[in-house]
């Protein structure tokens, strides 16, 4: 009999962690082992993957997870003050067979600079250890697409010099991240996704509110709390939006897993796809309905001090936010496109299947529901949208 | 041949009910029951004059023996109920304070004096009023459907009452409550006169105990019953009362004057007070967060006491003592709150975003910061502390009882006010050192704020372990409470309080920014994927 395979997967009970999970618990055999911090319930990595695989080829739990081992990370693994305590894994490792880490733990919190480091520097920098302790074939790290910060130009599938501004201490700590990664000797793989959005064929997403949804989020919060006859926002016209549907994100993972060499770096992000600008405007005639969109190139061409007090509240609160989706990104998809060429059934993201997720979250919102009920008869036939330039 | 009497305390439930229809359908006719001076007798009964003088005269029949509908506290937008409401004139006067947001149902038994209601109401215009016929034992109104019950003179009438109490549990809201004017006997009535239908009608036969009247209340799951006794009968009503001597008639008796009187002075006015206990659910958040309100408001004592110090000028000392003054009366009302809704309410700091923010402060007051003083106390948490008043008075789409909204309310008021003194006072010293303001905002800003914003969910570190409540059964839905749209209005509201103030954009941009990271978060989500939520 074979020794039992395993790959350990950090970050299970969240959005990509989860996913992967999900992934190679359906189109492996392995077992996927899942570190998860102490507050969790002792299946929260099953319930999310449950939901997932519902939707999947093996929707029967006894499928998938007598092969799914959810195990705690010990305390303080991410606290540099403190020994590293990722040790107490080791026997586990040996025991379930782990052969390869998919290190997808990471934390977004903008502005949390001792967080930021502790996880996406600090764990990284200890799982990388360990998975040298457990001698792995492959350490797989996903980072960002934001990587590179506010660089100019294309931005390459190779490890990024510092830029001139980065939007937060976030894409700061994940480019060293990356580095930490590559430069610590193990078999490794970048993946580099973008903007994480629900899934194309029906929009489902479960996830915290980030990214897509904390926009969408926001838009229920400050715009559908009160009808204005007119709406301002930031949407610049040409490039295509950052977006990855989750279940690309899976394919795309599989398929960087199986065919590419160690020492890869992909971005995986929709290579065609609607503008921020059809994003927006879609946005807009859908939900919001004002008479009047203004859409500016620039958050500062916003006159700030004549716009209502949610409006204006919304949008310097998503500043950085806006400031990242409405950038011309260039991601460099070479990686993916031979990943694409030799089969991998990648989606990219399209209006339709993007307003699918916009539906999927905003007609389940009871502020939606409000803000049709009371507002309806303000709603124009068709909002007009009007451009502003700076 | 003797006349034959009709003992009405041997009657069944349905006769008594029509004998007493039978005396009011007779009042409705012109029987003023002996009552010769409507006005003086309602007066003489505990009405406000006011109140009277606003109402229609034809609904006055003197019949009542107290003001509930003016006791009651009644607020406008709430449906009142009057049980036993004759011809109006509780209805009428509870109508005004409602306003045309509230509704007023009247209920009675008999149908001359619903018509009567009913005409009255239309002569004059009444649009938020309507009249019922039903008995108070089978009310004809909707389950959970009514904010206050008032009642005056008319339970005791009743021959179930253990029913009548038991339907006004049924249709009064969770937080409901009852206030009704009433009479009882602290002395038995003599078997004749319980016996006799004239006393019965006349508000005496039918009366019980206070200790009665209060097992009974107690009994159909009613809280905090309140039964207090008003006037005795003796001190209105003379022994030689042609009403009286009706009574004694009518009953056969033969009493002596110091008898009669011996007796009415044992004849009392009662009024009576409690209300429908809110569901364990409501209560919990409350307890939850009404516990981490009083917390703050403690911080807020003694933050204020702290800045008083820093001032230079006896005015805005003074100012500030009461400030810190105002902060300890609304720990009162919130205590006072708990006690009255059925809720625990913690009168100390549990919280370490309280410790945290507190810590702060003071480092603030140890370098003589009096800007990073008012930023944290004044901007901050008061503008947090507006937002948490707003939900619990009933804004932002939350809904709470009365009580809480109307404490809430009150305490808001204080709230606004301590924000645009502090913004008035940060403009003053803005305008003399704009960039020491604006340190001292970049300064205090990332100190408190993630506090504060940590603050709006239902996690906790350690309150829910002291309140004994299971932390994750707190529901904000148990207060039709959204906390990712309460935490957009906490972000809206600091935003326009540091606009207010006119600090420098490029300070404030950053911060506003960062804010966004605080705003949309919840414990769950506090991180993507490995998430360091701290819900106990």
């Amino acid at each position: 009999m074979n020794p039992p395979e395993s790959v350990l997967v950090t970050g299970a009970t969240g959005t990509l962690g989860s996913l992967i999970t999900a992934a190679l618990l359906e189109t492996t055999d392995l077992a996927v082992v899942a570190p998860v911090r102490g507050h969790h319930a002792s299946d929260a990595v099953a319930q999310t993957v449950a939901h997932h695989l519902s939707h999947g080829s093996i929707p029967n739990e006894s499928q998938w997870r007598p092969r799914l081992h959810q195990v705690a990370l010990p305390d303080g693994a991410d606290d540099p003050t403190r020994d590293d305590p990722l040790h107490q894994l080791d026997e586990l490792a040996r025991t379930l067979g782990v052969t390869e880490v998919v290190h997808a733990a990471g934390c977004l919190s903008y502005f949390d600079e001792p967080l930021l480091r502790a996880v996406n520097i600090e764990l990284t920098q200890r799982f990388v250890h360990a998975a040298s302790r457990w001698g792995v074939k492959r350490f797989t790290h996903v980072s960002t697409a934001f990587s590179s910060g506010f660089a100019e130009g294309p931005i390459a599938e190779e490890l990024h010099d510092d830029p001139t501004h980065d939007p937060t201490s976030y894409t700061e700590s994940k480019r060293e991240g990356e580095y930490i990664v590559a430069n610590s000797g193990l078999p490794y793989l970048i993946l580099r996704p973008s903007v994480v959005i629900g899934h194309s064929g029906d929009g489902r997403y479960r996830g915290p509110q980030y990214g897509f949804y904390q926009l969408l989020s926001g838009v229920e919060r400050f715009l559908l709390t009160e009808w204005h006859p007119e709406v301002h926002y930031v949407a610049p016209a040409g490039g295509t939006a950052p977006f990855l549907h989750q279940d690309a994100l899976q394919t795309g993972f599989l398929a960087a897993r199986e065919h590419l060499p160690d020492g890869s770096i992909v971005h995986l992000t929709s290579r065609t796809g609607p503008s921020f600008r059809d994003v927006v405007e879609t946005m807009i005639h859908r939900y919001v309905r004002p008479d009047i969109a203004n859409l500016y190139d620039h958050l500062t061409d916003i006159p700030m001090k004549e716009i209502p007090a949610n409006q204006q509240a919304f949008l310097r609160l998503a500043a950085i936010n806006i400031e990242i989706s409405s950038r011309p990104w260039q991601f460099d998809t070479t990686t993916l496109d031979g990943l694409v060429d030799s089969g991998a059934g990648f989606v990219d993201a399209s209006l339709e299947s993007v307003i699918r997720c916009q539906d999927a979250y905003l007609d389940g919102s009871p502020h939606m529901r409000r803000y049709r009920d009371t507002y309806a008869h303000r709603f124009p036939m068709a909002s007009i949208v009007k451009y502003k330039h700076s | 041949m003797p006349k034959t009497r009709e003992v009405i305390s041997k009657a069944g439930p349905d006769d008594v009910r029509e004998r007493v229809r039978e005396g009011y359908t007779k009042v409705a006719e012109g029987d003023s029951l002996g009552v010769t001076d409507t006005l003086a007798q309602a007066l003489a009964f505990g009405y406000d004059g006011e109140s009277l003088a606003g109402a229609p005269t034809a609904a006055n029949l003197g019949l009542g023996c107290g003001d509930p509908a003016g006791s009651a506290g009644l607020r406008p937008g709430e449906v009142v109920l009057d049980i036993g409401c004759g011809a109006g004139l509780d209805v009428f006067i509870a109508s005004k304070t409602v306003g045309s947001s509230g509704h007023v149902i009247g209920v009675d038994m008999t149908r001359a004096l619903v018509e009567q209601a009913e005409a009255t109401a239309k002569r004059d215009g009444y649009t938020n009023v309507e009249f019922r016929l039903g008995t108070m034992e089978a009310l004809p109104v909707a389950e959970d459907s009514i904010d206050v019950i008032v009642s005056n003179c008319a339970i005791n009438l009743s021959p179930e009452k253990g029913l009548v109490f038991a339907e006004a549990m049924r249709v009064l809201r969770p937080g409901g409550r009852i206030q009704l004017s009433d009479l009882v006997v602290e002395k038995e009535l003599p078997e004749v006169v319980r016996a006799s239908v004239e006393a019965y009608v006349g508000c005496v036969g039918g009366a019980i105990s206070v200790e009665d009247y209060t097992a009974l209340v107690d009994g159909a799951g009613f809280a905090d019953v309140a039964v207090t006794t008003s006037f005795a009968l003796g001190d209105i009503v003379a022994p030689d009362d042609p009403r009286v001597l009706e009574v004694i008639a009518d009953s056969g008796g033969s009493f002596t004057e110091a008898e009669i009187a011996d007796a009415l002075d044992h004849i009392k006015g009662v009024t009576v007070s409690a209300r429908v206990p809110a569901e364990s659910s409501y209560t919990d958040l409350l307890s939850y967060v009404v516990s981490n309100a009083v917390a703050g408001e403690i911080m807020a004592v003694e933050n204020y006491s702290d800045m008083v110090a820093l001032f230079d000028d006896i005015d805005s000392k003074l100012e500030a003592v009461n400030q810190a003054r105002e902060e300890g009366r609304h720990i009162r009302q919130l205590a006072s709150l708990g006690a009255r809704v059925g809720f625990d309410v913690k009168q100390r700091i549990i919280e370490p975003e309280w410790r945290a923010i507190r810590a702060t402060f003071r480092e603030a007051v140890a370098n003589d910061d009096l800007p990073a003083c008012l930023i944290i106390q004044d901007l901050m948490t008061e503008t947090i502390a507006i937002v948490l008043y707003q939900a619990l008075s009933g804004q932002l789409g939350v809904e709470t009882d009365d009580l809480t909204s109307h404490v809430a309310a009150t305490i808001l008021e204080d709230e606004l006010e301590h924000l645009s003194i502090g913004v008035a006072r940060l403009r003053e010293l803005r305008a003399e050192n704009p960039q020491a303001i604006d340190e001292a905002l970049a300064w205090a800003h990332p100190r408190v704020m993630p506090q504060l914003f940590s603050l709006m969910n239902t996690s906790c570190e350690s309150l829910c372990d002291e309140l004994s409540l299971e932390c994750a059964a707190l529901d904000p839905g148990a207060m039709n409470a959204d906390l990712g749209f309460i935490r957009a209005r906490a972000a809206m509201q600091y935003i326009e309080a540091i606009d207010a103030v006119g600090f420098a954009e490029a300070v404030t941009r950053p911060l506003i920014a960062h804010l966004a990271s605080l705003e949309h978060d919840d414990p769950s989500s506090r991180i993507s994927v490995e998430g360091a939520g701290s819900c106990c």
